[in-house]
This record gives structure tokens, C-alpha cells and sequence, in this order.
């Protein structure tokens, strides 16, 4: 499988390691009311799709670089690969 | 008491093979200094590198060469990670890397955890095909570019270097960690035209 990297082109997917649903990269607030039915819930509850599935990937023979990968499980087709820093800006985090 | 003399060992002895159309020849004498740059402060890094070494940042992939003093590259090997390589001498050391990206970088001194292999020749580019990911054709790998990535499961930063004058091909530098030099050194010499 080769993983086309948004500032490096296309890359083996030898070189990455996979982390799981792109969900992660949103750690609940500790603080909140609900912090202990958030984090029960960011932990252990995913969907178990057939399809379109956005996954965190890390460049760890590489660039060092976390990437957020659009992949379908049922082809294994790649639609989309950006920075995972990008993506967490896109959706509102500060950095 | 013994009055011990240490001398410097380099990680593969001043190894050199040659095959047909290919040489492998370890490079000592070359420090290597990482240079990562703070959370948003690449920018400043990159006006202080221009001022003092006369160097640009690269872009992702590739090097940069000084344009004030030769044989210092930059290299692009990261997120806000650079390595710059240049010739050790009296004048140019750790501490003058220091002086010149100041509060505006960390950097690590890495020159003796690496070791430096240069594989040059016609038959360079088949010899990395059999064991490199990393599609090193001309239109896309051209002089300058730099790619981190796997060599028979070792790390490896592989640059491509100016072709030799005399039309002796294409010239890779190869930079491995030193633990396993002699392993990666096994996986190079292993694949043509060093070994069939």
C-alpha cells in the first residue's frame, strides 16, 4: 500500500504505523461535568465502519509527521492524506 | 597508573568496495548537527541561518547548500528538524553552529552516531533499487533531494549528491545510525552489483 504523503509524495506504507479512528486527536476536556463519561466513551466506543473511515497514521520512519488518512476498508482506496496538524486547526484546536 | 591514549574509531573502519560500476565508501571527517526549531519559530530561524551562514531552509525533501561557505548542506529531515552537515575543522564545530541559530533553535551534536556511507557510480541507482522504498529516479529524487526512510528495516537518511565530474554517474549519500552500521552495511553490500 503506498500512502501519499501531502509534503512527501507517495511513500511505502512500510515506513508508517497506524494509531486507529482520526477520533483520537480529540481528547476530551478533565475538567468537564462529564469528564468520566467522555473519556468511557473517547476510549473504548468506535464505529465499525464498512467504508469510508478516517485513521491516524504516523510517519515514524519518516518525517516524524502525523498524517490523517481517508481510507475505504472495503477497497482499501486512499481518498485523502493531510496533516494531522492541519486538520486539528481546521477543527478548532488553537495548534 | 596508565597513561591511556585514546584515538577515534570511525563506525566502519574507512570501509571501500568496488564493483562493477559501483562504489561504496564510507566518508569520515563530517560533523552532523541537528537543528529543530521552537513551535512557530521557524520563521526567525530561517532569517538567522541566512545572516550567519548564508544558508536557506529547505523545503520538505530537500537540502540546501550555503552560499557563503561552501560544504555546509542543510537537510530537511522532519517536521521543523534540520541537519546540517558540513566538514569538521578547527573553526567549524558544534560550538559554531551554536553561535549562529543563537535562542532561535536546539540543537543536538549527532556527528558520531551516525555513520556516512557514499554510493556512487552508473550502477548506484540499481543497487539502492533492490533495498530502498524510495523511487531515486532523476525526475524525481534530483540533486538535493534528501528522503528519510527504511533500508532493509534500518533507518536511513539518503541524499542525493552532485554527480562525479569525471561522468562516473549518479552519488548517493547514505546516513544510518552507527549501532547498526554494520548491519546496514551487510544489506548494501548485499544487493548488486556488489553481490549476486
Amino acid at each position: 500500500m503506498i500512502i501519499n504523503h501531502p509534503l512527501l509524495g507517495p511513500r511505502d506504507a512500510t515506513e508508517f504505523s497506524y494509531l486507529g479512528d482520526a477520533s483520537l486527536m480529540h481528547r476530551p476536556e478533565w475538567q468537564s461535568d462529564d469528564a468520566e463519561n467522555q473519556f468511557y466513551e473517547y476510549q473504548y466506543l468506535r464505529d465499525n465502519k464498512a467504508g469510508i473511515h478516517r485513521e491516524l497514521w504516523y510517519h515514524e520512519q519518516g518525517d516524524r509527521s502525523w498524517l490523517v488518512v481517508t481510507r475505504n476498508t472495503l477497497t482499501h482506496e486512499i481518498s485523502s492524506v493531510e496533516l494531522a496538524s492541519d486538520v486539528a486547526r481546521r477543527e478548532g484546536r488553537s495548534r | 597508573m596508565f597513561d591511556y591514549k585514546l584515538s577515534p574509531k570511525s563506525p566502519l573502519d574507512g570501509f571501500v568496495l568496488e564493483a562493477d560500476g559501483a562504489r561504496l565508501r564510507e566518508i569520515n571527517g563530517f560533523a552532523l548537527i541537528s537543528i529543530a526549531a521552537p513551535h512557530q519559530g521557524e520563521g526567525a530561524l530561517k532569517s538567522v541561518l541566512k545572516n550567519t551562514l548564508g544558508i536557506d531552509l529547505p523545503k520538505p525533501g530537500f537540502s540546501s547548500r550555503s552560499e557563503t561557505t561552501p560544504d555546509i548542506t542543510l537537510m530537511s529531515v522532519g517536521h521543523d528538524q534540520w541537519f546540517v552537515r558540513f566538514l569538521e575543522t578547527e573553526k567549524s564545530s558544534v560550538e559554531w553552529v551554536a553561535d549562529a541559530v543563537g535562542n532561535f533553535a536546539a540543537i543536538t551534536d549527532q556527528s558520531d552516531s551516525w555513520t556516512q556511507i557514499e554510493l556512487s557510480g552508473i550502477s548506484a541507482r540499481m543497487s539502492l533499487e533492490c533495498v530502498l522504498p524510495v523511487d531515486t529516479d532523476p525526475s524525481v529524487f534530483p540533486e538535493g533531494a534528501v528522503s528519510r526512510t527504511v533500508l532493509e528495516h534500518l533507518g536511513v537518511i539518503v541524499t542525493r549528491q552532485p554527480n562525479a565530474a569525471d561522468g562516473g554517474g549518479y552519488c548517493f549519500l547514505l546516513l544510518s545510525p552507527r549501532s547498526s552500521a554494520k548491519s546496514f552495511l551487510h544489506a548494501l553490500t548485499g544487493s548488486p552489483p556488489f553481490h549476486f
